[in-house]
């Protein structure tokens, strides 16, 4: 009780931030933000197109040949999201503007998965012996993940301070955001089955995290639907 | 009402180590043994003995493709096995598939008891002597045998008596690969000629194929020339046997060893031992199909014929005509029946038969298994009647039938007393969760997210593969908790990311410093360390200036600056030196620059050698730890006293010790724990300076020093088999055995991580925050917390393990996987748990 005081001065500056009377709010939301169109069903239809295209018989060849099919769906979806979130932004900025947005994201998820990579690392990846499988899980999570958030949010660092803090205030405006939440918990959850003595394919390094992720995107998705 | 607190737990911790124990007397019954010696069952006339002379030569860790596969060096053994004059088996050896029980199994032919396994280390233990218990050494020694034994000395503690003449060797120097064999093979030449007359039989036991497994793994580059040498040696005593062929000469592995090299388990390589009978005696009975050597290398270790290793036993009795051991579940090789004129092959089967009938009859708790009515034993009635028909087939049936019943049998677990240790334990975890729930009503999000951790923990005991890669656990754990902890704390301290990414990579460090489990075995640090001398004792050097320097800048300065400067100089130069001469007298790699100042050491201590010096030097650290402790707790006493920095100091102090008694390669894992826990120190300062709850701030502390426990102990190499009970300090200042002494210094050794952050994390807690006597007050209040959080964690997961236990009694892990794990983690919990978290107490007294 006695240390307020002390505490007071050693953080005075930080207080203005910490005790700023609004912090900045998301994009308001939009009528449609419901909408089935929202759920990212290509998450699931790319993780079953995975697996036939031979993930578990070469797991980094085909994460890396499959990357492509990844980047055009995730266009088309950032198409379905910005029109679907038209009503007001119409106002400020045309199509061209948009075009401009959803191409030079590509741009800015690919150098994103770098950051991606070493909290991947940092959470315990392997670095030294699966190095190219951890990059492209990196790269497939930052094309999932941070590239559609990039394309609805934007590039506001207030505002993705508050997404990665969870300062969100209604979740069921923020398709995406839910998404992308469950998918991080997916590829969270997907190293439990690794280390089982089943001896399948599928435990090899990452295929359970990148199956978590997709299906936690598309989990998400639904779990917006219903909110 | 504190009071009730701290006898509340003292009485939850008797619950649960009343539980335990419980537990344990019931599931791991001592076996029992029929005691008495064998006999022969039938009358004259009965079969002759093949052969008056044995040489029975065990190869520690003798795997069967060591010696059979086109990858096995041992060339000679091909030739004999092309020749006929050896016949070659596969030999199933029962987990544990430790020294200790497999020689009780090759001996007596019996199944091990799973505590064999643990006194295999307890070396003072007699109750492991076999000297009352029946086993083919026993007959021999009754039958006017001489008995010459050199090698391993688990022989002569479980046969005290029996040898005639006997050179031991210690099993514990792990890192000597030629020294141990140099030991056996020199008393050959004499025993072989000059001394020929002087024994009957001779057991030699070589450790160094072991030795080499142990560190090297079985791909290593010494197991080649190993295997040559072993094979030099069976050469050498053809010779004698080609002269004298009234001697058998049986070659042995006691066990395999996996993948990497260790063994204890009950994996296919493990369990696979090599077997050879030699002598030019055994040409007409050996088959075509025996007589192809070297056999392909294959997965499953299919080379030959599989036996168990136990039926070496009955087959050995009967060739050298001596009666079968009493409690022997072996079976007759069949192969061998045919060294008999037929009418004797028939009562060396019955005599088998006879031997094993009594102990079924035991089992049943029958007198007689022909007169019985029991359903159960009516199979056995039939089979045994074919037998004494005189059918060779039925006798094989009968014995098969009753060494599977037997096998299956040996252990007999007393469920009264198994579920009332499980009611107690279940009792206490109850009480435990309540007194949790009382103490976490106002927040409960703390209270469930401790209870559900000790949840998923405990239920993660029911998986075998879990249990095994317990690391991986943790190490979720650990992730999880700092990014809990990093969403949970105050916006002003989320914003020293930089210190966060420091201390997620520390810990990551920390990972990858050591493999764990069975699964995976990636490049880590510590192997690239070893690889690189240089760079490993620089570390070495920087860890031991870190930590001398910490003392120095410490308390003691207040005391006396030349004795703050004396104490933490002299612990830690001697520690580095006995370091570095450990690893020269462990032929360890090393930088040549250590050379001058072991040679300076030696020579200012008159020695030879690197090995002299380490009892000497051991013991003045440890003296010096002990005198520096003493110093600094003395101090705390006095009226002077700056007790802020007294966690701190007893840590650093402590740690010396602990270094000591870590393996080198480790050594730097304490630089890494040391900026964990400056790194978490600074942040959790800043949690409890922004006083939102005193309760979360000591409860975060508490995770993460449980955590950094197991994740610490994991990350030094440690798991949940015995087989990697790290020996190879536990001697460190040891003259002569001392159980005791040794027990200690084995606990500190595999323990050290665990040890440093139950004394370190009292310096997190409290220092940073104690900087008035007002905070100093609120220690016993955060000490609880601790204690209680840790009561729920050891209770719930006790629940879950001995649930698992229970569950999975019948299952084929049982006893390699579960019944270890039960092991540690009764350690843990009374080791970790009760008595250095007792001395946390104390601690907190003077403090």
């Amino acid at each position: 009780m006695a240390r307020k005081p002390v505490v007071k001065k050693l953080v005075s500056f930080l207080d203005v931030i910490l005790e700023a009377p609004h912090p900045p709010t998301l994009e308001p939301p939009s009528e449609t933000s419901r909408s089935l169109l929202n759920v990212p069903i290509h998450a699931l239809l790319l993780i079953w197109s995975y697996f036939s295209f031979g993930l578990t018989r070469d797991v980094a060849g085909t994460m890396a040949r499959m990357i492509p099919n990844l980047i055009l769906l995730q266009i088309g979806y950032a198409y379905v999201l910005l029109s679907k979130g038209k009503t007001k932004r119409t106002k400020k900025k045309g199509r061209g503007n948009d075009n401009v947005l959803i191409y030079a994201s590509l741009f800015v998820a690919l150098v994103a998965s770098i950051p991606i990579f070493s909290v991947l690392v940092l959470f315990g990846s392997p670095l030294y012996d699966h190095l190219k499988e951890t990059y492209l899980l990196a790269l497939h999570l930052s094309f999932l993940i941070i590239y559609p958030l990039l394309v609805v949010y934007q590039y506001d660092l207030e505002v993705w301070f508050n997404l990665a803090t969870f300062n969100v205030d209604s979740l069921a405006q923020n398709p995406v955001y839910v998404s992308s939440v469950a998918a991080f918990v997916g590829a969270w959850l997907g190293v439990f089955p690794i280390p089982l003595d089943w001896d399948r394919p599928w435990q090899a390094w990452p295929i359970t995290l990148l199956v978590g992720s997709y299906l936690g995107y598309f989990v998400g998705g639904v779990v917006h639907y219903f909110l | 009402m504190v009071k009730a607190r701290w006898v509340a737990a003292s009485i939850l911790f008797a619950l649960q180590l009343l539980g335990l124990l419980l537990f344990a007397k019931g599931f791991f019954p001592s076996k029992v043994v029929i005691s008495g010696d064998g006999l022969f069952h039938t009358d004259l006339p009965a079969a002759p003995a093949q052969f008056s002379k044995l040489i029975f030569m065990v190869v520690d860790a003798m795997r069967s493709d060591f010696i059979f596969s086109e990858d096995s060096s041992m060339s000679f053994v091909h030739q004999l096995l092309n020749s006929g004059h050896a016949l070659g088996f596969t030999a199933h050896s029962t987990p544990p598939t430790v020294t200790l029980p497999r020689l009780k199994g090759l001996t007596t032919g019996s199944t091990p008891n799973f505590l064999d396994a643990i006194l295999n280390v307890a070396e003072d233990d007699t109750s492991s002597s076999l000297g009352e218990q029946d086993s083919w050494v026993k007959q021999l020694f009754n039958n006017g045998f001489r008995i010459q034994m050199f090698g391993d000395d688990t022989w002569l503690k479980l046969f005290p008596r029996f040898f005639h003449r006997t050179d031991g060797t210690n099993s514990f120097f792990v890192s000597d690969f030629t020294e141990v064999d140099i030991n056996v093979t020199r008393h050959l030449n004499d025993e072989l000629t000059v001394n020929s007359g002087e024994w009957d039989a001779m057991i030699l036991h070589y450790l160094g194929l072991d030795h080499i497994g142990h560190k090297g793994g079985p791909k290593s580059v010494f197991m080649k020339p190993k295997q040559q040498e072993m094979d030099q040696v069976i050469e050498q005593l053809y010779r004698y046997v080609e002269e004298h062929p009234e001697t058998l000469l049986v070659v042995a592995g006691d066990h395999g060893m996996n993948e990497i090299g260790n063994h204890g388990g009950a994996s296919i390589g493990e369990t696979s031992a090599g077997l050879v009978f030699i002598s030019p005696k055994l040409e007409p009975i050996s088959s075509q199909k025996s007589k192809i050597a070297p056999v392909a290398e294959n997965p499953g270790f299919e080379f030959y014929k599989r036996v168990q290793q136990i039926d070496l036993v009955p087959t050995l009795s009967m060739l050298l005509q001596v009666p079968i051991p009493k409690n022997n579940l072996g079976v007759f090789i069949p192969d061998f029946l045919p060294l008999w004129a037929p009418k004797y092959a028939k009562d060396v089967l019955v005599e088998n038969c006879e031997q094993i009938k009594l102990l079924v009859e035991a089992s049943f708790g029958v007198e007689s298994l022909l007169d019985s009515l029991d359903e159960e034993v009516e199979a056995f009635q039939q089979l045994y009647f074919l037998c004494s028909e005189g059918s060779r087939d039925g006798c094989y049936a009968f014995l098969e039938k009753s060494q599977s019943h037997l096998a299956s049998s040996a252990t007999n677990y007393n469920y009264v007393d198994i579920y009332r240790g499980f009611g107690l334990l279940v009792l206490s975890a109850v009480l435990a969760v309540a007194l949790l729930a009382v103490e976490f009503w106002q927040s409960k999000l703390f209270g469930a997210g401790i209870l559900g951790g000790s949840f998923v923990f405990a239920v993660s005991s029911f998986g075998s593969s879990l249990v095994e890669e317990e690391y991986q656990l943790w190490w979720w754990f650990a992730t999880f908790f700092f990014f809990v902890y990093f969403y949970s704390c105050p916006g002003f301290i989320r914003r020293k990311k930089f210190r966060f990414t420091l201390l997620l990579l520390s810990v990551r460090v920390l990972r990858s410093w050591n493999n764990s489990g069975q699964k995976y075995i990636t490049s880590t640090l510590g192997e690239y360390l070893s690889n690189n001398p240089s760079l490993l004792w620089f570390l070495i050097l920087v860890t031991y200036t870190v930590y001398g320097l910490r003392i120095w800048t410490g308390a003691l300065r207040i005391l006396n600056p030349v004795i703050a400067f004396m104490l933490p100089f002299m612990l830690c130069s001697l520690g580095f030196t006995f370091k570095a001469c450990q690893v020269v007298a462990n032929g360890e790699s090393y930088p040549k620059e250590l050379l001058p100042l072991v040679n300076w050491i030696l020579d200012s201590m008159g020695m030879e050698n690197a090995v002299d010096s380490l009892v000497p030097l051991a013991k003045l650290v440890f003296q010096m730890g002990f005198v520096a402790l003493l110093t600094r707790v003395v101090f705390a006493s006095q009226p002077n006293a700056d007790n802020a920095l007294f966690m701190s100091d007893v840590t650093n102090i402590v740690s010396i010790v602990l270094i000591n008694q870590t393996s080198t390669k480790n050594i730097p894992v304490f630089l890494v724990f040391m900026g964990i826990k400056y790194l978490f120190t600074d942040l959790s300062s800043y949690y409890t300076a922004y006083g939102s709850n005193q309760l979360h701030s000591t409860a975060f502390v508490s995770v993460f020093t449980l955590i950094m426990q197991y994740l610490s102990f994991f990350s030094l190499g440690n798991t949940n088999s015995l087989a990697t009970v790290d020996l190879s300090n536990a001697y460190n200042g040891v003259e002569s055995y001392n159980m005791t002494l040794v027990g200690v210094l084995t606990f500190l050794s595999n323990f050290a991580g665990p040890v440093y952050w139950a004394i370190a994390s009292l310096d997190v807690m409290l220092e940073k925050s104690a900087t008035t006597h007002q905070q100093t007050s609120q220690k016993w209040a955060k000490f609880w917390v601790r204690n209680l959080i840790y009561i729920v964690f050891y209770s719930v997961a006790a629940v879950g393990l001995v649930g698992a236990c229970i569950n999975l009694r019948f299952h084929l892990f049982i006893w390699s996987v579960f019944s270890p794990k039960l092991l540690y983690f009764v350690s843990w919990n009374v080791l970790i748990y009760g008595v250095m978290e007792t001395v946390c107490l104390l601690m907190l007294c003077i403090y």
